[in-house]
């Protein structure tokens, strides 16, 4: 059974190079089901594990407004990879951070992978890569794509991800009130079993408070829904 | 990439005028090859009012892009006043000439290819194609283009 | 409810500040990238170096590509006149000839501008360049309901609307890559200026280029109207519309793997998906215009095929804008691709005796003239981009729709013409 990978990241940081690096340029190149939107799949294979990597549309967070996002987001809720290897550039950390957080908030097991090493040292940057590492609670492989420097460690802690498969801690603290609201959120989607066996419940409560629509939409079908929206005090 | 804008006087001056020059003689090439556009298309039945095989008879967006080349050129006088970031129209101006140039020996040879297919005389095409005034603008913008990239670019690499 | 999901963002940037101070040391120097923006996204020359490059894009991608085209063209033409001599047979060598080496040309004449327009795509791509570009032209379209994407697609369909539909694959967004593919059928293409220039000239005389030209406004009309009128009116494309969110990376020197890389990518999948069906279609084109075999004397005699019949069952619809079987068939058979336009008027009006402007000129009236020409325009697109809109947008329904909106249009706007000529008279 192959492992499960997909690469995400914001558009332009690279994500095509390191797909090509990895599945050596072979891919299958069709569309997503239903959308306009180019879907590539490839295989690779490391020390003896098979692979199947899914080139995820590059996006700059996982809300539900367009095409490319849902897709996205979709693809990591309904499939469960086994793991989600993120492309962060590492010119533009704060930016590309965004969407870290929110695959962490999402349960992704992540692999960030810091691409554009060569040109942030040549812009005078120096990145504490340890530091990160342990701050967002998940590996960080330093890589250069064009190089392909870096791709090894990179199959390795995608290797050793999969085999961990922890949950993440959660990366945002959102302040005494906000939390409170959060908790009791949790505790009522926790009520529909269907609901929070098929998605990360603190994701949802998350969501739900953002007004996510596509979130919102999921809620309402559930038979919780008149609790979730007392308790917040909406018009349904 | 980091970029080295410590440029010296003389080297800005002398950047300034090449560059200007070569303004000037993109803006007159394209006002003529404007001329003749003009007169084919508007006028009915006129055609190019310069019959000259250097100068193209209808290519009014050809004659577009010349003018532009030579704005961007003329933009470096700023240079003479010593203001370092004006480069960059000197290191666009040349990038624009070196598109524009390289486009038009291109379609040079598939022209003479076209001529070779269509069993006429492809030399004669091929002359006839690289007449073209903006192909010689290049060439001889090649210096400045060497010399303002290179006291430009501080490091060598991929990205910048 | 607004405010909560504003108070959720602000904390999580709150925290990836956090990280991003404890991580990350060092300043930013001037850059390269930075100074070549002083001059690519200028206010004034902005504009100006965009439509230049554009049209070095677009002479690159007709101009240099055209030998091929042509090789690929006379190697048909080639084997078509071999099988012709060499098949016994009729009505096989009219299958393999007209049928088979017609199809393929017809389907492999356009990969080398196609490659070459990818290829050209990709160095702007590459380089950065194509996110300035999009940031430049963006004000102007996004007030004519058009994305700034859309600019590029929407100007290659001048030359060729099927470049149109495979350049909106650099859009990202859903919404506004349908939008694009389908008012770029609009965009009078290459193809269609054979027809103006004919009809135009034989009917017009003197004022023929300003009837070619009224042709490439009324074009660009109809694409703004149609993105306009979609906007409003068709709930999918009204979806959050965001502002324009452009990150501008910086300039890089592009790879030649990476070019390549990419025009391969794209041009395979055009080949595979819209060359089966173009295939397809051909054939069954030829089919039609050849047959009932007989009576057609193998082909030669278009009056007595199947095509010729249905122009002529047809005609009662297209009597009240002034066209004969005739031109109802070359129609038809336009959709094959509208060049074919020109040659089945050719087969149909002319022959013996006096040219195809005097036939022209003695079939259709200014005002019908006009009103063809409009047709033509708008009627819909050849079967070679008809099949890549459908293998681009993978849904039969934008296809159909696609259809549809544009023969309405067409007879619309034709009988409008014939209507304002009589009004005229």
């Amino acid at each position: 059974m192959p492992i499960k990978v997909a690469l995400i990241g914001n558009p332009n940081v690279g994500k095509s190079l390191i797909f090509n690096n990895l599945t050596g340029g072979r891919a299958h190149v069709g569309n997503w089901p239903g959308k306009t939107v180019e879907k590539k799949v490839g295989r690779c294979r490391h020390r003896g594990v098979e692979m199947e990597i899914v080139d995820l549309p590059g996006v700059y967070s996982l809300t539900a407004n367009s095409v490319d996002e849902i897709i996205a987001r979709d693809f990591i809720i309904e499939e469960k990879p086994d793991v989600v290897v993120d492309i962060v550039d590492a010119t533009n950390l704060e930016r590309n951070l965004y969407l870290t957080l929110q695959l962490l908030e999402l349960g992704a097991n992540v692999v960030v992978a810091l691409n554009k090493w060569d040109v942030a040292r040549d812009l005078g940057y120096e990145i504490d890569v340890a530091a990160l590492s342990r701050l967002l609670n998940v590996p960080v492989i330093p890589t250069v794509a064009t190089t392909k420097d870096g791709m090894e460690e990179l199959k390795d802690a995608i290797l050793e991800a999969a085999k961990r498969k922890r949950a993440p801690r959660p990366p945002v603290d959102y302040g005494p009130e906000l939390e409170a609201m959060i908790g009791k959120l949790e505790s009522i989607i926790r009520k529909d079993p269907e609901l929070a066996q098929r998605y990360p419940v603190r994701w949802l409560a998350i969501k739900a408070l953002e007004g996510d629509e596509d979130v919102l939409g999921k809620l309402r079908s559930s038979r919780v829904w008149r609790e979730i929206s007392e308790a917040v005090g909406w018009r349904t | 990439m980091a970029v080295r804008l410590e440029l010296g006087r003389t080297f800005m001056r002398r950047a300034a005028i090449y560059s200007l020059a070569l303004g000037a003689a993109y803006w007159l090439v394209g006002a003529l090859e404007m001329a003749n556009a003009i007169s084919s298309w508007l006028v009915p039945g006129l055609g190019p009012v310069l019959k000259s095989p250097w100068i193209p008879p209808d290519d009014f967006f050809g004659a577009f892009s010349a003018m532009v080349i030579g704005a961007v050129f003329s933009c470096s006088r700023g240079l003479l006043k010593g203001r370092r970031e004006d480069i960059a129209f000197v290191l666009v101006g040349t990038v624009l000439a070196g598109t524009f140039g390289a486009l038009y020996i291109l379609t040079s040879l598939a022209g003479a290819l076209e001529a070779l297919i269509a069993g006429e005389e492809a030399l004669e095409a091929l002359i006839e194609g690289l007449r073209r005034p903006e192909i010689w603008l290049f060439l001889s913008s090649l210096p400045l283009a060497y010399s303002s990239w290179t006291s430009v670019l501080r490091r060598e690499g991929r990205s910048c | 409810m607004e405010d909560l999901s504003i108070q959720i963002i602000e904390k999580r940037y709150e925290a990836i500040r956090h990280i991003v101070s404890r991580v990350l040391r060092g300043r930013r120097p001037i850059t390269l990238s930075d100074l070549l923006d002083r001059v690519f996204l200028h206010k004034a020359l902005g504009i100006p170096i965009f439509l230049s490059l554009l049209w070095a894009l677009f002479k690159f991608t007709f101009e240099v590509s055209a030998p091929l085209s042509d090789l690929v063209d006379l190697f048909f033409s080639w084997l078509a006149g071999l099988a012709e001599e060499a098949i016994a047979n009729p009505r096989l060598a009219s299958f393999v000839a007209d049928g088979l080496c017609a199809g393929f040309g017809s389907v492999l004449v356009f990969i080398p501008p196609i490659f070459f327009l990818f290829f050209g795509l990709a160095i702007l791509e590459d380089t950065g360049y194509l996110a300035r570009a999009t940031f430049v032209m963006d004000r102007l379209l996004y007030r004519l309901g058009l994305h700034g994407r859309s600019f590029i697609p929407l100007l290659l369909g001048f030359g060729c609307n099927i470049a149109s539909v495979m350049a909106a694959r650099t859009i990202d967004r859903e919404e506004d890559r349908v939008l694009t593919i389908m008012v770029s059928p609009f965009i009078s293409c290459s193809a269609r200026l054979p027809i103006y220039v004919l009809i135009g000239g034989a009917i017009f005389g003197a004022y023929a280029a300003a009837a070619v030209f009224s042709m490439y406004v009324l074009g660009i009309f109809m694409a703004i109207g149609t993105a306009l009128l979609f906007r409003t009116v068709i709930p999918f494309f009204r979806r959050g519309r965001g502002a324009l969110i452009l990150e501008l990376p910086m300039y890089a020197r592009p790879t030649l793997r990476s070019l390549l890389a990419h025009m391969y990518e794209r041009g395979v999948l055009f080949i595979r998906k819209a060359g089966t069906i173009i295939f397809g279609a051909m054939l069954f084109i030829w089919f039609l215009a050849t047959h009932p075999w007989a009576a057609t004397s193998g082909g030669q005699l278009v009056e007595n095929s199947y095509a010729a019949m249905i122009g002529r069952a047809l005609e009662p619809f297209f009597r009240p804008l002034g066209f004969d079987w005739r031109a109802v068939v070359a129609l038809l058979l336009g959709f094959i691709a509208k060049e074919i336009v020109v040659e089945t008027l050719g087969i149909l009006l002319g022959g013996a005796g006096g040219s195809l402007s005097e036939a022209v000129a003695s079939s259709f009236t200014p005002v019908t003239g006009l009103a063809f020409m409009a047709f033509t325009l708008l009627y819909m697109p050849c079967v070679a981009t008809l099949a890549t809109i459908y293998s681009e947008t993978n849904s039969l329904k934008w296809t159909l729709i696609t259809v549809f909106y544009g023969l309405l249009m067409a007879y619309l706007v034709a009988y409008l013409i014939v209507l304002a000529g009589l009004a005229f008279a």
